[in-house]
């Protein structure tokens, strides 16, 4: 029995083991870390869903499997890129940082989520920018080559190459269903400086034209213009809780 | 960056209102137009847009939106108005504060702060009584105002400071000890605990300014607070430690900073260490005429002493008190050595915090404030200071 003998033999030894021990807590928790982070940084993640913003499809506290590596990631915030599986796709629910967030320093969020998993998640760096770290989950509807116009809440696309402007439904397949019930009155007349209905919009390379199917709600690229795709996260592909609206998207 | 020279801050006045509170004297009104509000809105950024061109050289450090009721705008309004303002602003503030009234959280409101780049919540509590809402006309129960702090609480990185008020007509100290219990559940990272004062021309001051009101319980009140951990910053406000309000903060230095919207005040110093303060409109017409009528604004000039009077005023509210470093400098005098006389007779009442940076009331000094100042300006009338 040459494992119990080893062993007796470390037991009988105790600084050695100790120290050993040491060793081996760190190295496991340090390739747990390492694991967790590229896992849930580059792999899969979820989500608990923080907004109304896709009523009525889905609600908060809704949770999400986010798969990551269908679309480009950018290690260290966007000094490397690795290319995606596939290019983000009309109708498809993302992940994404919104617009405004600038002045991040790079390394914040390396650190931050070192303290997160050490923490059980229960602490984050909670600095002024700590903001960057939400993220906005609605739906792509522009891509590259589109021209975009919003008429009724409603967008409207003119696909690359197309001839004339289609609904998102049309495009889309009546996949999903947008939630104005509530909007303000008049709020698409053209006395209200707020209307958010858009002139035509050349969707850029590299951009796409994201918003959510509540259209009550801001901010999205009818307020805030067009998304890079450096800053989508991924897409969502199954509602997994609560269970009795268990959907794949 | 030279002192004074370059505002840093921006308050953004909402001056929409479900309903006036019988104790405010705020500019605020209701209003079931949604298009004057939305025209309301669109000239306010329209001014912001044209201050922060005439006024700064940097992007603002903090950013404001008070009222009146900000969440009293439709939720879709708001929305439209806050990611305006940040493309105005150009850059997301290091703080970025907004009023909150209990009675507008809803889903609706929640979704919309968890996107934007908010990080403080400033939250109208008042009281946790009814009775006390009542006296003060506050339209909200202690039931919603729990609830409105539970939602709120369960967003993801925001600062939460909540706004009591003590010394209210018929309150007792138990009651005041009370509500601060209540708010401390919460663990909010700042808390904001005003004197009710009765001000003229409020339904609040014609009920009641016969009736007693006991100190007692403010004073006990902010005393609990100081026991339970917070930093008694300045005279009416407390915070966890690094979670001080760097938008007051600005005020209390008596730094430059832009309001833009019905009724908002901004003051701004030039180059002889003068000030202006700008007051934008309360008519709604005159606001609206926009910046060929420059938004209905009165100019009040601030002279040299002037600013330095409102410097000390400001300055001995808070812990940190004057800076004397910046100030001497700035005003090419040595205000320790100016006012040595009134300082001298407080420091021996033990009411002086003095090093060499900062001259300051200790925290037993700030409940004299008020003694202090009118010892302050006395003194500097009597050996007639100027700037000659």
């Amino acid at each position: 029995m040459g494992f119990n003998k080893k062993y007796q033999y470390s037991l009988y030894r105790p600084g050695p083991f100790k120290r050993f021990f040491l060793f081996r807590v760190i190295r496991f928790l340090l390739i747990a870390l390492l694991f967790y982070e590229i896992l849930t940084v580059y792999i899969i993640s979820t989500v608990i869903v923080q907004s109304s913003s896709m009523l009525p499809g889905i609600q908060r506290e809704d949770r999400l499997l986010i798969v990551k590596p269908l679309y480009s990631q950018y290690l260290f915030d966007k000094f490397i890129k690795i290319p995606g599986l596939s290019n983000p796709k009309r109708g498809d629910i993302v992940i994404y940082r919104q617009n405004f967030i600038n002045n991040y320093p790079w390394y914040l969020k390396p650190v931050n989520s070192v303290v997160r998993f050490f923490t059980l998640q229960k602490k984050n760096l909670k600095t002024n920018h700590s903001y960057n770290d939400s993220i906005s989950v609605k739906r792509i509807i522009g891509l590259p080559g589109d021209i975009v116009k919003i008429k009724n809440n409603v967008v409207q696309i003119k696909p690359s190459g197309g001839e004339r402007f289609l609904t998102e439904f049309e495009l889309t397949g009546n996949r999903y269903n947008i939630n104005i019930s509530s909007l303000p009155e008049n709020w698409n007349s053209d006395e209200n400086p707020f209307n958010s209905d858009t002139e035509e919009t050349a969707v850029k390379d590299g951009y796409y034209f994201i918003i959510g199917d509540n259209r009550e709600l801001f901010p999205d690229s009818r307020s805030s213009g067009l998304v890079s795709s450096e800053l989508i996260k991924g897409k969502a592909v199954l509602r997994y809780w609560p269970f009795e609206r268990i959907n794949v998207f | 960056m030279s002192f004074r020279a370059d505002p840093r801050s921006l308050y953004i006045h909402i001056p929409f209102c479900v309903k006036k509170c019988r104790y405010c004297d705020f500019y605020s009104f209701f209003s079931s137009d949604d298009s004057f509000i939305r025209n309301i809105l669109s000239e306010t950024l329209n001014q912001i847009r044209i201050y922060k061109a005439q006024y700064c050289k940097s992007n603002f450090k903090t950013l404001y939106i008070g009222g009146g009721t900000p969440t009293s705008l439709k939720t879709a309004d708001l929305g439209f108005f806050i990611e305006k303002i940040l493309e105005i602003c150009d850059s997301v503030p290091e703080e970025f504060t907004i009023e909150i009234n209990p009675e507008t959280v809803d889903n609706n409101l929640i979704s919309l702060l968890a996107e934007l780049p908010v990080n403080r919540l400033s939250i109208g509590i008042q009281s946790f009584n009814s009775n006390m809402l009542e006296v003060i006309g506050r339209n909200c129960s202690p039931r919603a105002n729990f609830n409105a702090l539970e939602m709120l609480k369960a967003l993801d990185n925001k600062n939460l400071s909540l706004d009591l008020i003590s010394s209210i007509p018929g309150q007792i100290v138990s009651e005041a000890i009370d509500d601060v219990k209540k708010a401390l559940r919460f663990a909010p990272d700042h808390i904001s605990l005003y004197y009710l004062t009765l001000e003229k021309k409020t339904p609040l001051y014609d009920k009641y300014s016969d009736t007693d009101q006991d100190e007692n319980c403010w004073v006990e009140a902010a005393d609990y607070l100081y026991e339970s951990g917070y930093n008694h910053y300045e005279i009416s406000n407390f915070a966890k430690s690094g979670k001080e309000s760097l938008h007051n903060m600005n005020y209390w230095r008596m730094e430059s900073y832009l309001g833009c919207g019905m009724s908002a005040v901004s003051t701004v110093y030039d180059e002889n260490k003068c000030g202006s303060r700008l007051t934008a409109s309360s008519v709604p017409e005159n606001f609206l005429a926009g910046p060929d009528k420059q938004w209905g604004t009165k100019v009040e000039k601030l002279s040299s002493y002037d600013l330095l009077v409102e410097t000390l005023m400001m300055g001995f509210r808070t812990s940190e008190g004057v800076d004397l470093e910046k100030n001497n400098d700035y005003f090419n005098l040595d205000i320790r050595e100016l006012l040595l006389p009134v300082i001298e007779g407080w420091k021996n009442k033990g009411y002086i915090s003095d090093d060499n940076k900062n001259l300051a009331l200790s925290r037993s000094g700030r409940f004299f404030h008020n003694s202090f100042m009118i010892d302050i300006l006395r003194y500097l009338e009597k050996v007639k200071y100027n700037f000659t």
